[in-house]
């Protein structure tokens, strides 16, 4: 009997390292995060259009990789979390070197790049768990990718 | 029911409360999860717990251990005086419970450290039967649950 192709990858184990300031890095899983987002890995666009355009004529430059956010349930006094917090504060700051493993497991496509922890929005609203959500860290430069293995 | 789910650690807490105990008796304990069974009500107040819902919260690598429980208590009286007392001493009560972590559920048993239950709603209702009505009082609960080992 013939299967029908995977229609998609559950983001499932997807996960965010820390991999630290210094070479070679170090990476971290950091636990209790949720909704990883990259918003906004896109190239700059230039419009080139001319007298003699007929349409748009676009010219694209530099890549801009954006932002990374995640949601974190925040547990203040784990030694993770306090190492996270610790980015921010720290002056001046120092770009950490990251690592996000796509669906770990399944897929294992890894892009690696490095940033600021630029955002950690702590929040204890009444009634919620305690989170940082939307926490963000703003990339550095490109990223690298190192491909998996695919749907396995 | 699982023994950490929350209505059971509730009821556990509660049985052993000189106040609780006072409303809903000893033995029994008229302490009811989902249904109220027949021939109780003739003997005092009666509570009766059950679940609405329930949110849990997940990150990238699965559930955690925290659970959102809302639980709808009624308790039920032929005095309607009599079952909005209760209720009230039930909610007196369910500030004294912590289900966030097992302090209250030691041996011996500590004071609890994190009382995370809310009140949601309150609301007075009638259940008819043959030869009587029963007056209930209700509240709405969002209760955090520790559902970890």
């Amino acid at each position: 009997m013939s299967t029908l192709a995977m229609p998609a990858i559950s983001s499932f184990n997807t996960q965010l390292f820390l991999g630290g300031p210094t070479s070679p890095p170090s990476y971290v899983l950091q636990g209790r995060i949720g909704n990883i987002k990259f918003g906004g890995v896109a190239i700059d666009m230039v419009d080139v259009s001319n007298q003699t355009s007929t349409a748009h004529r676009q010219l694209g430059t530099l890549l801009k990789s954006g932002e990374l956010t995640f949601d974190l349930y925040w547990e203040p006094a784990s030694t993770q979390d306090q190492t996270l917090f610790n980015l921010i504060i720290a002056a001046p700051p120092a770009l950490q070197q990251w690592k996000v493993v796509f669906a770990a497991g399944t897929d294992n496509t890894a892009w690696l790049f490095n940033g600021y922890l630029s955002k950690f929005p702590a929040d204890a609203s009444i009634g919620k768990a305690l989170m940082a959500p939307g926490t963000t860290i703003s990339i550095d430069n490109d990223i690298r990718v190192v491909y998996g293995a695919g749907p396995l | 029911m699982s023994l950490n789910s929350a209505e059971a650690k509730i009821r556990t807490l509660a049985q052993a409360d000189s106040t609780m105990q006072s409303f809903f008796g000893v033995a029994p304990f008229r302490w009811f999860q989902v249904r109220e069974p027949q021939g109780y009500i003739s003997q005092g107040t009666c509570i009766r717990v059950r679940r609405v819902s329930a949110v849990y919260d997940y990150v990238q690598n699965g559930i955690l251990q925290i659970e959102q429980v809302r639980l709808q208590f009624d308790v039920l009286d032929l005095s309607q005086e009599t079952a909005r007392n209760a209720l009230t001493a039930v909610e007196r009560f369910l500030r004294s419970v912590d289900l966030m972590n097992s302090n209250q559920f030691n041996s011996p048993p500590t004071a609890g450290a994190c009382f995370a239950n809310y009140l949601l709603s309150e609301r007075a209702g009638v259940e008819p039967q043959i030869k009587q009505q029963v007056y209930i009082w209700s509240a709405d609960y969002r209760i955090f649950n520790n559902i970890g080992p």
